[in-house]
């Protein structure tokens, strides 16, 4: 009697989370919002591709500004992120708690290098007399790079987010499928960046 | 104490998610090894190659990594169809509007209009095609 009341109860509380869809209606949000974000990414680096040329005779542009071997090292920082977000949540899967975290704070870790990296290639870019108003190649790489940079870091904040509830034991397999909207998010921070870093870096100028 | 039969379900539950991990470690490895080929077009020799080549295997190596990401990596291979279906529906709304503007400010090559119509067209026709099949009316309940 008791395990049936248990079995209805936890079915009742399942269902609070599906949708007619038959899917969960947190995991269906974030999907939703993550079609709104591609379309957003594709307005900017079709902006980007419209203005790279727009460059005075006396200014730089992508060919001598972009130093290719240092962010292809960002690149595969993002990329192994990506796979230690999924160690993390296969841990929580399995309850295997101290994996999950330890995985949870190597993917913020590598998302921080990221970010540093292109803190530091903006840094660079700026001191080489490229600013955010100098011109339109400028405005539209920085544009572009900087959204990107931005989603990158609030996937850390929600990352740590996790991380301290783990700390202090708020960390279940019941809460699996929210590490795994986060993971989404993060992915789709890692999928964007494998088109920006093809279509702006590598493709020929 | 456990049982023999216990500690073999344990062992075989411990087998699966290594497996289900090396899974992921696997297509890491495939998705570092083409980020490898993609940096390598980047040098002197390979950068002299023409540049509809260079456009054509870097974009190609794109495609596959942002599928291999979204397929394994976001579970969308194992997850709810409706997932895949929501992200194919906007990609086929992103192709023709994206291809339309690069080819109406010169990104890609001059083409016969008429491959150019192919090209924008044929990819989200199939896809909207197979979407509009493989949807099931009459199984939603009503409020």
């Amino acid at each position: 009697m008791t395990e049936t009341a248990t079995a209805q109860t936890t079915h009742d509380h399942s269902e609070d989370h599906v949708s007619t869809l038959g899917v969960s209606n947190d995991k269906l949000g974030m999907w939703v919002f993550l079609g709104s974000d591609c379309l957003l990414f594709g307005g900017l680096i079709s902006t980007y591709m419209l203005y790279k040329d727009r460059i005075g005779p006396d200014d730089l542009g992508p060919e001598e500004m972009f130093d290719i071997p240092f962010t292809s090292v960002s690149s595969f920082v993002l990329l192994m992120s990506s796979l230690t977000v999924v160690l993390a949540i296969t841990a929580l899967r399995r309850n295997d708690i101290r994996r999950s975290r330890i995985w949870l704070l190597t993917t913020a870790i590598l998302g921080a290098v990221f970010v540093g990296g292109q803190v530091y290639e903006f840094t660079v870019f700026y001191r080489e007399g490229l600013g955010y108003t100098t011109n339109l190649f400028g405005t539209s790489f920085f544009t572009l790079t900087g959204f990107h940079g931005v989603h990158v870091s609030v996937g850390i904040i929600m990352l740590m987010s996790m991380y301290i509830q783990s700390m202090r034991g708020r960390l279940t397999v019941a809460q699996e499928e929210k590490l795994e909207i986060i993971g989404l998010y993060w992915h789709f921070v890692d999928v964007v960046w494998i088109v920006i870093f093809t279509i702006v870096y590598l493709f020929p100028q | 104490m456990a049982t023999t039969d216990q500690l073999t379900e344990g062992t075989g539950e411990a087998t699966s998610w290594v497996k289900e991990d090396w899974v992921y470690i696997k297509t890491a490895l495939i998705l570092a090894v083409f980020t490898g080929i993609e940096v390598f077009t980047y040098f002197e020799s390979v950068h002299k190659a023409p540049d509809w080549l260079l456009v054509l295997t870097l974009s190609f190596l794109m495609v596959i990594k942002f599928f291999l990401v979204a397929a394994i990596f976001m579970h969308l291979r194992d997850d709810n169809a409706v997932f895949t279906k929501m992200m194919v529906m906007g990609l086929c709304i992103a192709w023709p509007v994206y291809f339309v503007m690069a080819f109406a400010f010169g990104f890609l090559p001059d083409w016969n209009p008429i491959l150019k119509v192919i090209f924008l067209l044929v990819p989200p026709a199939i896809t909207g095609f197979w979407l509009g099949y493989s949807f099931k009316g009459g199984t939603g309940s009503h409020h």
